[in-house]
Parts: structure tokens; sequence; C-alpha cells
């Protein structure tokens, strides 16, 4: 007898799969339009009608009214508001597509017509764009983002691969982002895993909300980053001017390797150019010392110094070839202006050809993708090298649509740390009395997660013993509280129950670098 | 990987969602709240119960239809939300198999016929393994719904009192005695 189909290796339904039957806007056409009961009257038609307007202007305040600043704070609390991080803000062109870059090597791509106004409208003008990212647990705690998400009534920890948050603003007004041309985040991530989704902090439902799988594009950091064709060559042959018997002129050595331009012409003179430097007739007479030539930058005249002591005197002049010799210098030059140009041209093609394989070796699709030419890529890289060295073999770029402005997220759900379990109470190290204190958070070094316990979560505590754990807490008073790796590796490993102490610091931190060190970072 | 259930909230958020149902008796708009909020356990605690994700989807919709649409006559009374609505997804379900003429299916995965073995005292062996699943034909429906609610989802009592609408010794006590006719059924098997 068989009453019941056992499914013995059905896999529970993945986050796209839930995605793929969650959304409201179909709920509601599929509600709109449900068969309607036979009984229908005009009562009925009315109650319908009145329903329609409600939905009607349901909806338009509903989509009208977004997050109100408020509603965000009250989720998303720094727990010492000194100390939550700043934003970077971008002056944006709205009107005007723009790329704009943040100091980790993240790139921002802001489409034209990327804001709206509370009633919908595109905005025109100068925005605001306010960014800030978190790559660590430190980061994280100090901006008081909530790192538990809860997902078909089972709640887990995230573990980050970076996160943002991207705001924008008009006059101290909040925009919010047009889901036709959402801005694009390439972010520049610490974690090369691939384990990662992409999530929004949605402040109204306080949850995460799941958006798509997220894809860690590997960027090599070791490029060549010289781009720019070489199209002078040094020693151009210099075209023969004839000698002005008028005109003074001098005959003087000089190094054929310092002026290769030179040596092709035989009987070679310096004329000078009264026109620049009148000539003094004295000079002839002057037994002068020393003699140097230097080439000018219009690269067709030399400027020839003459000194004696404290005497000096420079002449602007052509190099030229008295009559004598012109024919043959004229020749010459043929020749050789010929074999520098082919030189020229040859070294050209070369540099074209390697540089169209430096842009086929760049445009992998991925780098298409994030970034729209070369020199998008350099700028980025660039400022990766600054913010994280040389070291790093890669830089990893994780994408975002941003249809919505708010926090963006690159995570990993993950449950407790497995380990011991026991029912732990949270001291004051000096007083050895209860912390007054709502929630307390467990970090495990190298992992960039935050694990929250609330007070009455305690009496399940559970940490990894063989991690490096910090437990952190802030007081009543805004004084940030640590539990340092010894004190949980003090406990026993059969332990039930302990109690944990934690330091609270003397001060209460005023900067980032204060509170980084008082959470034993 | 380890979870945690959690059917527990602070009366603030009771409060909360109380504003949230009541705004949506109002106005349907403001369903969404609720309805994303709860998506995915409905989703899922109908897929563990039907042949495929489709008829899951069109299920968990017609579930939270019923919901909209009866909003009005919802009364929290210390009852979560979700318990009513995981009230409406068994109803539906219900009529879904009579309607069909389908057998309800029942997802199991390997470690959850290790617990309800361990919970009934038999040693968790391939033949065991075997019995648990001839046992299973023989219980009827309001068995299997336990079963699964307690045992493999591992669902509080609170929880499963709130879905079923008993108390929690009505419900402490079907749980022994399902418990024993398995048992007892695992022996005549033997």
């Amino acid at each position: 007898m068989k009453n019941y189909d056992i499914n013995r290796k059905r896999k529970p339904l993945s986050e796209e799969e839930i995605a793929q039957g969650q959304n409201f806007q179909s709920f509601m056409n599929a509600y709109a339009a449900r068969p309607k009961p036979f009984y229908k009257t005009t009562t009925f038609y009315l109650s319908a009608a009145a329903l329609g307007v409600l939905l009607a202007v349901g909806g338009y305040y509903w989509s009208t009214s977004g997050d109100s600043p408020a509603a965000q704070t009250a989720f998303v609390q720094a727990p010492i508001p000194a100390l939550n991080p700043s934003d970077t803000v971008y002056a944006v062109d709205a009107r005007q597509e723009g790329v704009y870059y943040f100091e980790t090597g993240t790139q921002l791509t802001v489409p034209a017509g990327a804001f709206l106004d509370s009633a919908g409208s595109a905005v025109a003008g100068e925005v605001e764009l306010r960014y800030r990212e978190f790559h660590d647990p430190a980061a994280i705690f100090l901006a008081g983002i909530p790192m538990t998400y809860d997902s078909a009534g089972t709640r887990y920890h995230f573990e980050s691969a970076g996160m943002f948050e991207l705001t924008a603003y008009q006059n101290g007004k909040p925009l919010r982002a047009n889901p036709n041309a959402p801005i694009k985040i390439a972010l520049a991530s610490n974690s090369q895993e691939d384990k990662f989704n992409v999530y929004y902090l949605d402040t109204t439902q306080r949850n995460w909300k799941y958006t798509s799988r997220d894809k860690a594009v590997l960027i090599a950091m070791q490029r060549d980053s010289s781009v720019a064709l070489d199209s002078s060559l040094a020693g151009a042959p210099i075209a023969p001017r004839q000698a002005d018997k008028k005109k003074p002129s001098f005959s003087i050595a000089f190094d054929p390797a310092e002026f290769p331009e030179l040596t092709v012409y035989i009987g070679v003179r310096f004329e000078v150019d009264e026109a620049k430097t009148p000539y003094n007739r004295a000079d002839k007479n002057v037994d002068w010392e020393d003699v140097s030539i230097a080439r000018n930058a219009d690269g067709k005249t030399f400027s020839v110094t003459f000194s004696k002591g404290d005497l000096k005197r420079t002449y602007v002049t052509y190099a030229v070839v008295d009559e004598g010799n012109w024919n043959n210098a004229q020749k010459t030059f043929g020749e050789r202006f010929a074999a520098w140009k082919k030189k020229r041209d040859d070294k050209n093609a070369l540099a074209n050809q390697q540089q169209k394989q430096r842009e086929r070796d760049l445009a992998t699709a991925d780098e298409r993708r994030i970034f729209k030419n070369r020199e998008a890529l350099q700028r980025a890289l660039t400022l990766r090298r600054a913010n994280v060295g040389n070291d790093q073999e890669n830089m990893v770029m994780r994408e975002f649509v941003v249809n919505e402005f708010g926090i963006w997220n690159s995570d990993c759900k993950s449950s407790l740390p497995e380990g011991q379990e026991l029912v732990v109470k949270i001291l004051d190290s000096r007083s050895k009395k209860p912390i007054e204190t709502t929630h307390v958070f467990l970090v495990e070094k190298g992992r960039n997660a935050i694990f929250t316990y609330s007070t009455s979560d305690l009496r399940t505590f559970r940490f990894n013993p063989k991690s490096e754990n910090l437990i952190w807490a802030i007081t009543a008073d805004g004084k940030i509280a640590v539990a340092h790796a010894e004190a949980l590796q003090r406990i026993a490993p059969d332990a039930k129950e302990a109690e944990i102490t934690l330091d609270v610091a003397t001060t209460t931190a005023t900067s980032g670098a204060q509170a980084f060190a008082q959470l034993g970072l | 990987m380890t979870t945690e259930q959690k059917y527990h909230a602070s009366s603030e958020q009771i409060r909360s969602e109380e504003a949230e149902i009541e705004a949506a008796r109002k106005n349907p708009a403001c369903f969404e709240v609720l309805y994303n909020r709860y998506y995915a356990r409905i989703l899922g605690f109908i897929y563990q119960r039907v042949a495929s994700k489709e008829e899951a989807y069109d299920l968990t919709s017609q579930v939270f239809m019923n919901a909209l649409e009866n909003i009005g006559k919802y009364k929290a009374q210390g009852v979560p939300f979700s318990a009513w609505l995981f009230r409406i997804a068994i109803n539906e379900l219900h009529k879904y198999w009579r309607k069909n003429k389908v057998r309800q299916a029942i997802s199991i995965d390997d470690t959850q016929v290790g617990d309800v073995l361990e919970e009934l005292g038999e040693e968790n062996s391939a033949e065991t393994d075997s019995k648990l699943m001839q046992a299973m034909q023989q219980l009827a429906p309001e068995e299997i719904q336990l079963l699964e609610m307690r045992f493999f989802e591992k669902r509080p009592f609170k929880e499963i009192c709130d879905i079923l609408n008993i108390s929690e010794t009505a419900c402490k006590a079907r749980v022994y005695r399902l418990c024993e006719r398995l048992k007892t059924i695992l022996t005549s098997l033997s």
C-alpha cells in the first residue's frame, strides 16, 4: 500500500528559485484579475472601485515615499555616532554619464538620468553622490550594520566579501535611484572566493534581500602601464641650410655622439640668427676659453655659448653648410632622412601592433564589461596598488547594479561557529559586574563576519575554540568593551557555563584609529 | 550546517506586525511587507509536500491570495500571522491533493531519518531506514503532518500548536502517540 510519494534526495529551494516565484507586482496583478464571485452586485462594484482607488493612492504613496532617513537610522544605527565611517562625496552632473573612483580601486559608473526625485521625476543639475565601503568587522561594527539574515524562518550570520553604501542628495533632499538607468559599482574586494551572493539591506523589511548570485572577476594586478606611442625618434637629421656669407658663423668641433644629426654633413658651421641674438663684432677678437653647444627646443637651432672667466656670450645659431659642400649635403640629407623615416615608421607600426595586442589582452569579456577603456582599468589598478601594495597578484572586482540606494553586500550565509556551546555571563573586568548592553558581538580574526548575540542568546553561546576570537560590546555610556582572545582561551573545553570579562575602555573613542585600537585590532 | 529554528517575536515585533496587517487591510498594496517576509517560508513548506516547483509556486500564490482576501477576518489573539498563513497553506494542500487525486509528497533526507530513528530508540541502519519508509506509508495524513512539522522541520511545540490550533498538551500527547504508533509498526514489520 502506497499512500505517499517519499522523496529522499530533494534539495531545499535555492535563493534563485525562491526569488523566481517571489514577485509582489505579479501577485497583485493576479489578485486584481482573480475570478469574481457570481453574486456580484452594485455594492461589490462600488467596493472594488474603492479598492482600486485605495490601490492607486496606496501604490502612489508606496512608490514615492521611499525610505525615510529616520527608518534607516532605526535599523542601521552606529553604536558610537562619532565613529560612524564617513562618506566620500562625489559631485555628479545628473544629466551626464560619469565614471568615478573610490580609494580602494572601486569604480562607480553613473549613467545619465540615474537619479529621481521623490515624485519619480528625473533630476537635473548637480547631485551629491555619497559613498562608503566596509571591508572589515570593525568598520561594519562601527557603522552599526546588522549582519544577521532571516531566511525562511532560519537565522543566519553573514560573512562579507565587501559591502558599500550609496546614497544621493540634491539640496539636502534624498534622491531615489532610477531603476531604468542604474548605477553600476565594480567593488574592489579583498576576497578572491566565489561563494558569495548579492544582498540589499531592506530597511523597511528589516532584513537583507537576496538579489543575485555574485561573481568575482579577477583582474591581474601586474600590468604593463606604458601605453603612449613613441611618435618621435631622437637623432632625426636636420635639413641642411646653405651658409650666408654675409652672416657671422663659427666652425666648432662637437661631439658626434651628442649631435648625430650634424655628423652627416661635411664642413658644418654655426651661423648666428641675428634676429634673435645680434652679433657683437668685438667678440671675434676675444680669446675664448670655452665653448658649448646645446640643441634648442625648436629642433632647428642650437645655442652656442662662449665663455672666458665671468664673461659669457650666447648666440642662437643654425647649422649650415658652405657652398662647396652644399650639393653633397643635400644628397646626404635625402638618404639619411629616408632611412630615419623608415626606422621611425617601423617603430611606430610595431608600437601600434603592441598597443592593439595589449588592448586585446586586457579586453576579456569581464574587463570589457567593467572598464570602458584601458585608462579606466589603469586608474582602478593604480588606486588598488596604492591601497593594498604591489604584493597582491589579482584585483577582485564584484559587480553590483544599484537599482535602489542603500547598503549592498556581497555575502555568504553562515551559521554560528561550530565548537563549544555554553551559558555565558558578560562581566566588566574591573568591577566584575554584568555589563549593561543589549548585544555582544563575536568576531573570529581572519573572517569578515560578526556573530551577533542578544543577551538572551547568551544561554547558548557558541564559539570555535580553535579560532582567535574577540568579543565586542558597547556599554550603556557608549564605551567600547572587549574580551581578547585569551579570555576565551581560558574557558575549559568541557565547561557548560563561563563568565567572560570584558575590558571596558576608560575613555570614549573619538577617532577611527582609537576605536580600532580599543577593539583589539 | 546546523541551523537555529526561530519562533519567537518580541512584543515590539508583534505590535509592529499588527500595524502592518492593519495597513494591509486598509490598503492591499501594504500587503507587500508581509508577502515578502513570509514568501520563502510558505513556499518551502509547500515545496516539501508537492511533486514539483511549479506546483509549489502556484499553491504559494494561492495561499497569499486567500490571505489577502481574508485579511479582514484575521484576529491576532496571540497567534502570529505566520501560523495563520501555515494554516491556510495546509488547507490549500489538502484541497490540492483531493481535487487533483495526487498522492501527498514527503521530502526527507538521511539526517532526518536518523533523527526520527534516534527519537524512536532504533538503530540507524539500512534495514530500519527501509522499515521506517514502510511505516510512514501506514500513517494517517494528520500523523504525517505532525511527523513532518515536529521531526523533519523541527518546529517548536508552540508553533505547531499555533498552526494546528490545538493546545500544547494536546500537541505533546499527539506526538507521543505518533511515536508509539511508529514503534508498534516497526515492531510488526520485524
